[in-house]
């Protein structure tokens, strides 16, 4: 906080407060039944039986991020050791390696088409390789450096083929278009740096996470949030839509996840592992959203019951803190990254 | 010790004499030098880019030879030489001098001090893809923000207070039902969930059987059962699959409304589109769906049709999005899909539907597409294939092994798009009972399956060598795997046949053959469908004497001897074929024509086949053809439009056929090389795989070898 605040400042931030009060009011209001009371029907879900089917090793610093291709098949991790590495999670065989310019990667993006990664990291930069096409040494061509953030890259995510989204240190959301490599986009998002972007299943809104503990849902056309979303008493490190598209789930740093629901615009359900030792790094929803999985500084990804609000487990192997998680399209696999150098396929 | 020393090194304290490179100390005799106190990194001296710039200057002054720049380095000079304009000269006067200093000394010192720079600019100008342990970790930098923000912060918590205030006026459903459509959504997906139920037929990295990837790969001929009823569960699951919304095209087509569904593709296909492509984009889709009198013109309201009117002012992406919207919701949404999800298509659909829970393994993949997109005679031998494929999977042991890891997943998608584009070529009812009655006739014995190719092209004594020949060539699994050299050979084959699809009878036989001799192989696939077109074709004896005579050049160029020898034995049999109907002749007629085009084109490039059929070794017989339409152009326009002919004379023989009671759809007549044409666009990437063929298994393992 400034140590001496003008009046001005003063009289906002009243003003906030007020506005807030009235906001949870409000949410209160049509919060007319309490998420365990609505849930209370539903059956008992069968018992998830995850083990790890492929432990992908090839990195040799820790592994910072890991996300799906659209094929639900092939998968990109990236890691300090500057190196991104597109894995067959089926055979667990690595399709490419890719050398970076700079090792300090932080996020990574496989497009949904598969023709493209992305990635990007305290080199300030996003840039984007083709998969299908090799340079003179072999490795994938780089497409585009995509420069001009004034902080670091926290997350990016395609659009599609020729768009991509990136969330930055800067607290600035940029959308860029990969054929002319111009900015369409660039608007200051949070109060804090963006922390991770998840995109709704049909592709038309998205919704960002960021330090300042909030989340806010945008569309994709807009340079305004459509809602922002409170609760988290931290660092909201990680966000997924629900496969639904009027919910998400969060994973924070204040050591417990969440479910907001969009159209009730509030958090409906909290969920925190049994001993609340760690923060969360990561989260992901199975495909019909039943579970909920979320990487954590405890070396686990812990498994909840989304309805029953149960914790329902923990994946143990990972033997460093896990780092990033992504689910297929298809549901049928689950695979984290971790700072122990490994990926790990679950499924 | 070693790692300690290797840090220093890439810490620039010391370097090794001989090898300027590379930055690692290894555990030989080889010499280091300490670098010198000046470019120790703690002295903290930043490298300067002027520094930098007298450097590689002074190195292009000197002998090429010794001192001759890197590619990179040259890269930075041209870089630096155009930053650093206005210094330049001073650069190129410091650097002179610099060598005129050098001159001076003494050799050694000379090499000395040449190394040592040389080391040092090594360790703060690393090429590129090398990490530089110099670089700083600029987690630090987060700091500087703090100030940033502080200033800011008057504006920002305006903007929030006027979020705020906007979100005050939100109007919020009532959590309860928030909550309820959300257990609803749970519950309704659970079983489509892998990882609450099993996944059928299994789970991939269990059993190690890919069926899974190919049954649910984007784009099918028959979609698993489970998918087809996913679709009924809402808009927006049908149209996220691609195969959903080909169904669904193909039954609007049949009910002449299909130009909603057109529309909204063509929208989404401009939104995806390049910035320059945008004018002309909007205005097609205007002159075709939107302007007074347009050819598919669709029914939007006044309203709507307004604000596409004034978005038209200013083309963008987003034009026609109200438009987009108003079919989507009101037109298909509300209209089309309900009506979909009810109606006889989808019903025999999801009849048709592979269940994967079946012990029995329907391939979703190659051959049952292909077969189901031509005849029904091959069914049998999806039963048969099962005991074989086993076989041939051990036996293709790693080859197959290694398809499944890179391929499969491309090659279905290959095959898939084939099959799309079928589907949308076909008059739709036939596609339809075509699938509709597969898994069952499937279970009927090879006899049953053989009559309806009879029926099919009416010949009402089918030759018994041509069913009998279908059901054994038809033993061999074949998109399983190949050894090389072999199919390799099929391929040219293949090649040979698909162009000249009046061979095919003859292929038939060939592959019998190869079955005998070991044989294995993708071209049954092909023969597959030929053997369906041909067996419709066979109606006069002299006719097929014409077309040996006309064919079996072609297969000399591509030197497959057994082809020919096997295609002399097989034509008596077919001879005695009873001629069919006048329709089957003038069908003829124009195969002929198309016969006898391709063979002088096969004649005259006979190069190409060769390339071709190098390319073609993989195993998925559809690649063979791509690469031939890849690597020749030319020829896959001219093969188009025979093949177009000719099937359409084809097309109105089969309609009757379908109609008679009990009978199979007859097959139909696969326009080849224009899927591939298609396929090529589909899926860029699988191509390109395919493309390469020859190479890939080499590079895959390159790559690992690289790790």
């Amino acid at each position: 906080m400034p140590p001496k605040a003008d009046p001005e400042t003063l009289q906002l931030r009243k003003e906030l407060e007020e506005l807030y009060q009235k906001l949870q009011e409000d949410q209160k209001k049509v919060a007319d039944v309490t998420f365990e009371s609505a849930c209370s029907g539903v059956a008992d879900a069968p018992k998830m039986r995850l083990v790890t089917r492929k432990l992908m090793k090839g990195h040799i610093n820790k592994v910072n991020s890991v996300h799906y291709s659209g094929d639900s098949r092939h998968c990109v991790s990236g890691s300090l050791d500057g190196k991104l590495i597109i894995w067959d999670t089926y055979t667990g065989n690595k399709v490419q390696v890719i050398p970076l310019r700079s090792a300090w990667v932080m996020s990574v993006a496989f497009a949904p088409s598969g023709n493209f990664v992305a990635c990007g990291g305290m080199d300030n930069m996003c840039t984007v390789y083709d998969v299908n096409n090799r340079d003179t040494s072999g490795a994938a061509k780089m497409v585009r450096e995509l420069a001009g953030y004034e902080g670091f890259l926290s997350s990016c995510r395609f659009l599609e083929d020729k768009k991509i989204l990136t969330g930055s240190g800067d607290m600035k959301i940029c959308m860029w278009d990969l054929e002319s490599g111009r900015k369409t986009e660039d608007f200051p998002a949070h109060n804090g740096d963006v922390v991770a972007i998840s995109l709704s299943p049909d592709g038309n809104t998205y919704v960002t996470g960021s330090v300042d503990k909030t989340c806010r849902l945008w569309d994709i056309r807009e340079q305004s949030p459509k809602q922002t979303f409170f609760g988290h008493e931290s660092d909201v490190n990680s966000v997924c839509f629900h496969p639904g598209g009027q919910a998400f789930v969060t994973g924070s740093e204040d050591k417990s996840a969440r479910l907001f629901d969009i159209r009730s615009d509030q958090q409906v359900a909290l969920y925190q592992p049994p001993n609340k030792t760690s923060g969360f790094t990561s989260c992901g929803l199975t495909l019909s959203g039943r579970y909920l999985l979320c990487g954590s500084d405890d070396n686990n990804v812990h498994i909840w019951d989304t309805l029953k609000n149960q914790h329902s487990g923990v994946l143990s192997g990972h033997e460093n803190r896990v780092t990033s998680l992504t689910v297929a399209q298809n549901g049928l696999a689950v695979v984290t990254s971790s700072w122990d150098q490994h990926v790990r396929v679950w499924g | 010790a070693l790692n300690l020393a290797n840090q220093l090194c890439q810490y620039g304290y010391f370097f090794p004499v001989s090898d300027t490179k590379n930055l690692t100390v290894k555990d030989d005799s080889s010499l280091y030098r300490f670098q010198s106190p000046y470019y120790w990194p703690w002295q903290n001296r930043p490298p300067d880019n002027v520094e930098y710039a007298i450097y590689l200057a002074k190195r292009t002054l000197r002998n090429k030879q010794r001192h001759g720049l890197e590619d990179y380095e040259l890269e930075a000079l041209g870089n630096l030489r155009k930053n650093l304009a206005n210094k330049w000269d001073f650069i190129t006067m410091q650097a002179e001098e610099q060598v005129k200093l050098a001159k001076v000394l003494k050799k050694g010192d000379k090499i000395v001090s040449d190394s040592q720079e040389r080391a040092y600019w090594r360790v703060h100008r690393p090429p590129p893809g090398m990490v530089s342990s110099l670089e700083q970790c600029p987690v630090p930098t987060r700091c500087r923000n703090g100030s940033r923000v502080r200033k800011r912060t008057i504006e920002d918590c305006k903007r929030e207070v006027e979020l705020l205030k906007n979100s005050l006026l939100r109007t919020r459903v009532k959590v309860s039902q928030a909550l309820e459509s959300m257990v609803q959504h749970v519950e309704t997906y659970a079983e489509y969930d892998p990882l609450i139920v099993n996944t059928q037929p299994s789970n991939p990295w269990v059993s190690e059987d890919i069926t899974y990837w190919q049954l649910n790969s984007p784009l099918v001929e028959i979609p698993t059962e489970k998918r087809v009823r996913r679709w009924a569960l809402s808009m927006e699951e049908l149209v996220s699959d691609p195969t959903g919304i080909q169904e669904f095209t193909n039954y609007l087509r049949k009910e002449y409304s299909h130009e909603n569904i057109r529309f909204w593709m063509a929208v989404n296909d401009l939104r995806r589109s390049s910035q320059s492509q945008i004018q002309r984009k909007v205005s097609e889709i205007f002159e075709e769906f939107l302007a007074p009198g347009a050819p598919c013109e669709i029914n939007i309201d006044g309203k709507t049709m307004e604000k596409v009117h004034q978005e038209m002012k200013s083309p963008s992406r987003f034009t026609f999005d109200a438009a987009q919207e108003h079919v989507y919701t009101l037109l298909l949404k509300k209209d089309c899909y309900p009506r979909f999800v009810r109606s006889e298509h989808y019903k025999s659909l999801l009849a048709a539907g592979i269940q994967p829970s079946q012990k029995k393994r329907f391939f979703g993949f190659g051959p049952t597409k292909k077969k189901a997109s031509t005849s029904s005679a091959p069914n049998p031998s999806l039963l048969q294939q099962q005991a074989p494929q086993g076989t041939m999977v051990s036996c293709g042991g790693a080859l197959a092994k290694r398809r499944g890891s890179d391929r499969s997943l491309s090659g279905s998608a290959h095959e898939l798009a084939i099959a799309g584009v079928r589907d949308t070529r076909v008059p739709h009812s036939h596609s339809q009972s075509n699938l509709s009655d597969i898994p069952y006739r499937a279970e009927v014995n090879d006899e049953y399956g053989g009559t309806d190719p009879e029926s099919a092209c009416r010949v009402k004594k089918p030759s018994v060598a041509v069913v009998a020949s279908v059901s054994t060539s038809e033993d061999v699994c074949p998109w399983e795997s190949a050894p090389e050299p072999r199919s390799r050979k099929n391929s040219s084959q293949l090649d040979s046949c698909s162009s000249s699809s009046d061979i095919s009878a003859a292929v038939t036989e060939v592959s019998d053959r190869f079955r005998r001799t070991c044989g294995i192989t993708q071209q049954n696939t092909l023969d597959g469908d030929r053997r369906g077109q041909s067996s419709r074709k066979l109606s006069t004896a002299s006719f097929v004497e014409q077309r040996r005579a006309s064919v079996s050049v072609p297969i000399r160029h591509t030197d497959i001897r057994p082809a020919v020898s096997s295609f002399e034995e097989s034509s008596p049999a077919i001879v005695t074929a009873p001629v069919s109907p006048a329709v089957a002749s003038d069908t003829d007629n124009k195969t002929e024509e198309f016969t006898s085009t391709k063979t002088f084109k096969k004649s005259s490039s006979l190069t190409k086949t060769c390339s071709v059929t190098g390319a073609n070794a993989p195993i998925i017989s559809v690649s063979s053809v791509t690469d031939d339409t890849v690597t020749d152009p030319n020829e896959q326009k001219e093969e188009d439009e025979p093949e177009a002919s000719c099937s359409q004379p084809l097309a109105p023989l089969a309609e009757p056929d379908a109609e008679s009671p009990g009978s199979e759809i007859p097959p139909e007549p696969e326009p080849s090389p224009d899927p591939e044409a298609k396929s090529n666009d589909v899926c860029p990437w699988e191509d390109e795989e395919t493309c390469k063929v020859d190479a890939p298994f080499v590079k895959t393992y390159a790559t690992l070898g690289y790790l």
